[in-house]
């Protein structure tokens, strides 16, 4: 009797120090942390203009074209293989020096992808995405702008001034 | 013979506090079972997503309500201590596979309550009780500090989140 008292007492208190050492209990969970950093965006002008000259007038309605090749070119730079959105004005309206005349403007954009020369030349959609192809550390966008002025037979001679905006975004 | 054998062995093993039982022996002991301690992802995530570089430093941040939730599950009305870190992540894979500029940057962890109050690192909170268990829901947000010229790339860092009675 009394050994089976000793044995149940020592398993009791097996117990009850199991019991304890369990009860030190931990736990642990984890959650994946991610940031995407990316190359800011800019757009710069490169070389050339939409300045169409002199055009004298006949009396008649003209169309006066400037090829894409021919106007000015823009540089767009940011993080390799992301798109990027290109906005612009489609049509615009240049104003007469103080009469404030119109005279209406159709603008024409293409891009040559990372190209920086005229080549393989690739219609630009207004609002469409395109993506900035990876040239040593950075994405390029090379955009090049033309356009046409039509000119009525009404037109008054004077200087006439508008501003073209074109826009990228990721 | 084995019995003794068996008696020794315990009387080694407890020592002096079978000792003191031996002289009181009721056949009676008191046993506090504790229901074990578990912390799980439930929903949201730590995805900051994409930043811009501005040429500016900046921060960003994660609210804990739209981070994290953690639900941590054991014995009702005890008490747990909560444990975690600030984590540096890094964009070393992406640095490796596309030859940039590697970076790091640190993760601050911002952990809060069901009711919002703010937990530290080391913080005791009691599990409110539900059904047979006790719980209690954490929410974990952050913020994290992008330098100025800070490469480019995708940071990675783990969160632990640790507890404990």
């Amino acid at each position: 009797m009394n050994i089976y008292k000793i044995f149940l007492n020592a398993f009791y208190i097996w117990i009850l120090f199991a019991t304890i050492i369990f009860a030190q209990n931990r736990n642990e969970a984890a959650a994946r942390i991610k940031v995407g950093i990316v190359q800011g965006i800019k757009i710069e002008p490169v070389k050339g203009n939409l300045d169409f000259g002199e055009i004298i007038l006949d009396k008649s309605n003209s169309l006066v074209k400037k090829e894409p090749s021919e106007g000015i070119e823009f540089k767009v730079t940011g993080e390799p293989n992301k798109t990027v959105v290109v906005t612009y004005n489609e049509t615009g309206m240049l104003r007469k020096d103080k009469s404030g005349e119109t005279l209406p403007f159709n603008s024409s954009v293409v891009h040559t992808s990372n190209s920086e020369s005229y080549a393989n030349p690739v219609a630009v959609t207004n609002g469409t995405s395109y993506k900035l192809l990876k040239n040593k550390k950075s994405g390029l966008l090379y955009l090049w702008v033309g356009g046409k002025l039509n000119i009525y037979p009404t037109q008054s001679p004077g200087n006439y001034k508008g501003l073209f905006n074109i826009t990228v975004a990721y | 013979m084995r019995i003794s054998k068996l008696i020794f062995i315990f009387s080694v093993s407890f020592s002096v506090s079978l000792y003191a039982q031996f002289t009181n022996v009721t056949g009676k002991a008191f046993v506090n079972l504790i229901a074990p301690l578990s912390i799980t992802a439930v929903s949201g995530d730590l995805d900051f997503g994409e930043i811009i570089l501005t040429g500016s430093a900046q921060t960003k941040k994660i609210p804990p309500r739209a981070g994290e939730l953690f639900l941590i599950t054991g014995h009702p009305s005890k008490y747990v201590t909560i444990s975690f870190n600030n984590v540096q992540l890094d964009n070393y894979q992406w640095a490796l596979a596309t030859g940039g500029k590697t970076g790091k940057m640190i993760f601050k962890p911002k952990v809060i309550l069901n009711n919002g109050k703010v937990i530290k690192s080391g913080d005791s909170e009691k599990l409110i009780k539900n059904g047979g268990l006790g719980k209690l829901n954490v929410w974990v947000g952050g913020k994290i500090r992008i330098k100025r010229n800070q490469p480019q790339g995708d940071y990675i860092g783990l969160f632990v989140i640790s507890v404990s009675y």
